[in-house]
């Protein structure tokens, strides 16, 4: 009926993680190991003081055979310098001798005692003290002659030391207290490990609580324990049987509830995916009232959300759009309708595609396709208007070469005529061609911006002397002033190139002949400032802004009869956008125009590293 | 030979038409713009109008619209384009007795056309 444990399960137990449950059984290994070293430690503790003791004395003996001879020299120097004249001042000297530690008996006489009252040497004592019987303790006993000041020996003196005994008894007294402390503490641990092997059940018990209690769950072993803990043993099995159960059938309710919540749950997950879905959903039952409208479909109708319920007829504001959702009734499956939905002072455009049409059902899908529109709107337009321009200079091409090849062109003026017409057209379709890509290319974002520091003045340079050609062409006088010191600007060189080229272009463009065109730089606080401008024929003020507009053109024979692809002004704003700069025009119909170009400084570390460049 | 008012603003393609229109014998008269062409017309009987249709002053479509009350001499009218909503020029002018060309077009086709249009009319319709 035992079980032992898996390896993987003794691992788990043996590296536990740090939680409450490990430290607690840390804490009971501790305990254990306290009480084997405590007992070890005091038994090693009482060998060390008796081994301690007996050394003290050794030395205290050894200390007292060096000392001894030494006082007893000296204390027969004071005996014969001291005046003795009785036996009472003899033993009052004695008395003094044996206040001496370890002097434990004094034995002196004096055998002569002078005439002037001392006591001078003799055969015969005269004068004698001997202490009491000599102490047990004596262990040393030694004598030597009193002498006079002429080295006489008139007297003998004995001293009796004690020195710091080794008593036997003392130590087996020591001897036997060990004895008795170390056999306690083998006692003490041969329990103690005893006590361990059979509470090592609990322990598991414990350790599976503890473990249970920390989240882990526990090794449900049963175990296998005889004696006193085997009852705990037996009620732990038991126990584990029953969660043994327990746990088999929590799982059965649990496997049978995520079925269950698998159905419902899915429901509620695809009802909320489809509240939140950025297209709207209607559906309408067979009486066309609404049965669902999530909440884009909401927002694009303009419905509440009290509406649901209602017919949508009576829900919507506008009932023609109602009548033209209900129409799509039997619509196919896929089958669009865009819808035009006012919103305050906005008109979106909704897209509705039929996802079902039958008869009770009518599943629609709404999209606000305003944005798509617009951009296919204005796709359209952008295209409609290359045709347009890409038809003119065609038109020409085509006409003047189909001229050439006819008997009646006899007149080789005209066949010149012929030849330039072609010629100027093709470079026209060239420049509108090169205009529409960089439009596209601007608007596609991918017409990004080679930034580095342009020295204004070079480019401006190098720009006039190529519109020299066009302006001696119509003797039109260029100009340009310049200041000595012109800030650099961090721009794309091809760009701006670009921007001076259209503007000064223009302005040689829309000039009569013999007339002049003027460009002028100025900076203002560190902001560089250009200035093109031309004495032609002027813009009116209500074209100001729509110039810069993709293919506009102003209305008005003079521009009609210049060339021009509508692209160039708008190409300009856009670069000068792109490099944080800004375009505007001041003019007066028939006095000509200024183009006023801002663009931002070279910011300082830029011109630094221009510098270092 | 026809009587033409030619109403174009674009210079070269004016220039073309009239050279063609000229070298096969028609008196041809030019404007730049709708207004100039009706002006014209209404000076004198045309038999024909080739008109552009975007134009200063006045539109091709415009001028197609009063063109046959200011002149009643007027046969037919050629619009020349080179907008890509001909369908709507068409729907917006009177189809039967308006062409729409689109451009580029062959100005040989063109004389071609015109020469049709002048042919004199079959007895039997000058009858009825």
């Amino acid at each position: 009926m035992a079980q032992k444990r898996t390896p993987e399960k003794s691992e788990q137990l043996a590296n536990p993680p740090p939680t409450g449950a490990a430290r607690w059984r840390n804490g009971g290994v501790v305990r254990r190991h306290t009480l084997s070293t405590g007992a070890v430690v005091l038994g090693v503790a009482l060998l060390a003081g008796l081994l301690a003791s007996w050394l003290f004395e050794s030395q205290a003996n050894a200390r007292l055979v060096n000392r001894a001879p030494s006082l007893l020299r000296l204390s027969t120097q004071l005996v014969s310098r001291s005046p003795i004249r009785s036996e009472v001042e003899l033993a009052r000297l004695a008395e003094e001798f044996e206040r001496i530690p370890q002097v434990r008996g004094c034995d002196i006489e004096i055998r002569t005692v002078l005439a002037d009252g001392a006591v001078a040497p003799s055969s015969a004592p005269a004068i004698r003290y001997q202490s009491q019987p000599a102490s047990t303790a004596e262990t040393l006993r030694l004598s030597a002659p009193i002498v006079d000041a002429a080295g006489l020996a008139y007297g003998n003196m004995s001293l009796s030391f004690a020195a710091v005994e080794y008593s036997w008894w003392d130590a087996r007294l020591w001897v036997g207290l060990t004895i008795i402390v170390l056999a306690a503490c083998v006692g003490l641990f041969i329990f103690d490990r005893r006590a361990q092997r059979a509470l090592r059940p609990l322990e598991q018990v414990q350790q599976n609580l503890l473990a249970y209690h920390d989240g882990v769950e526990p090794a449900l072993d049963l175990l296998a324990v005889q004696g006193g803990a085997g009852v705990i043993a037996d009620a732990w099995n038991t126990f584990i049987q029953g969660v043994s159960e327990l746990r088999r059938e929590v799982e059965r309710f649990r496997c049978r509830d995520a079925i269950q919540s698998a159905h419902t749950g899915g429901a509620r997950v695809s009802g909320q995916v489809l509240e939140r879905l950025p297209v709207g959903v209607v559906r309408l039952d067979e009486r066309d009232v609404i049965v669902h409208a999530n909440r884009a479909a909401c927002t694009l109708l303009t419905l509440e959300s009290s509406a649901i319920g209602s017919p949508l007829v009576k829900s919507l504001r506008e009932t023609e759009i109602a009548q033209t959702l209900i129409s799509l009734r039997g619509s196919p499956c896929g089958a669009t309708r865009d819808l035009k939905i006012k919103s305050g002072a906005a008109t979106s455009v909704v897209r509705t595609t039929v996802l079902s049409g039958g008869t009770e059902e009518l599943l629609l899908m709404l999209q606000d396709v305003s944005q798509t529109v617009e951009a296919e709107q204005a796709r359209d337009e952008f295209l409609a208007h290359i045709t347009h321009e890409l038809r003119t200079p065609l038109t020409n091409i085509r006409a003047y070469t189909e001229t050439l090849t006819q008997d009646f062109l006899d007149d080789e003026q005209t066949r010149r005529e012929c030849y330039n017409v072609i010629m100027s057209e093709t470079r026209r379709l060239t420049k509108l061609i090169e205009d529409v890509l960089s439009v596209s290319q601007i608007e596609s974002g991918g017409g990004r911006l080679v930034r580095a520091p342009v020295r204004v003045e070079e480019l401006l340079r190098q720009t006039m002397q190529e519109m020299q050609a066009a302006a001696d062409a119509k003797q039109i006088k260029l100009g340009l002033k310049i200041p000595s010191k012109v800030p650099m600007v961090s721009g794309d060189k091809h760009r701006l190139h670009q921007v001076w080229t259209n503007l000064i272009g223009n302005a040689i463009k829309y000039t009569p002949e013999g007339r002049s065109v003027s460009v002028e730089v100025e900076s203002e606080e560190g902001r560089l400032r250009t200035r093109v401008t031309d004495t032609g024929i002027g813009i009116a003020p209500e074209h100001h802004e729509k110039i810069f507009e993709k293919f506009y053109r102003v209305d008005d024979p003079g521009v009609a009869a210049t060339e021009g692809t509508g692209l160039g002004l708008a190409i300009t704003r856009e670069i000068l956008r792109m490099h944080g700069g800004s375009i505007r025009v001041e003019s007066e119909l028939g006095k000509g125009s200024t183009f006023v170009i801002d663009l931002p400084p070279l910011r300082s570390i830029e011109r630094e590293a221009a510098r270092k460049g | 030979m026809a009587r033409i008012v030619i109403a174009e603003d674009q210079a070269h393609i004016r220039h073309i038409l009239m050279m063609w229109l000229g070298k096969h014998g028609h008196e041809v008269v030019e404007a730049t713009n709708g207004r100039a062409a009706l002006e014209a017309l209404s000076k004198a009987p045309a038999d024909l109008l080739i008109t552009d249709v975007n134009m200063p002053e006045m539109d091709g479509i415009a001028l197609t619209h009063r063109a046959f009350e200011v002149c009643p001499s007027l046969r037919h009218i050629f619009v020349v384009t080179s907008r890509c909503d001909q369908h709507e020029i068409v729907a917006q002018v009177e189809a039967h007795r308006v062409t729409v060309i689109p451009k580029p077009f062959s100005p040989k086709q063109l004389i071609k056309d015109v020469e049709t249009v002048c042919q004199p009319l079959p007895v039997a319709s000058i009858a009825n």
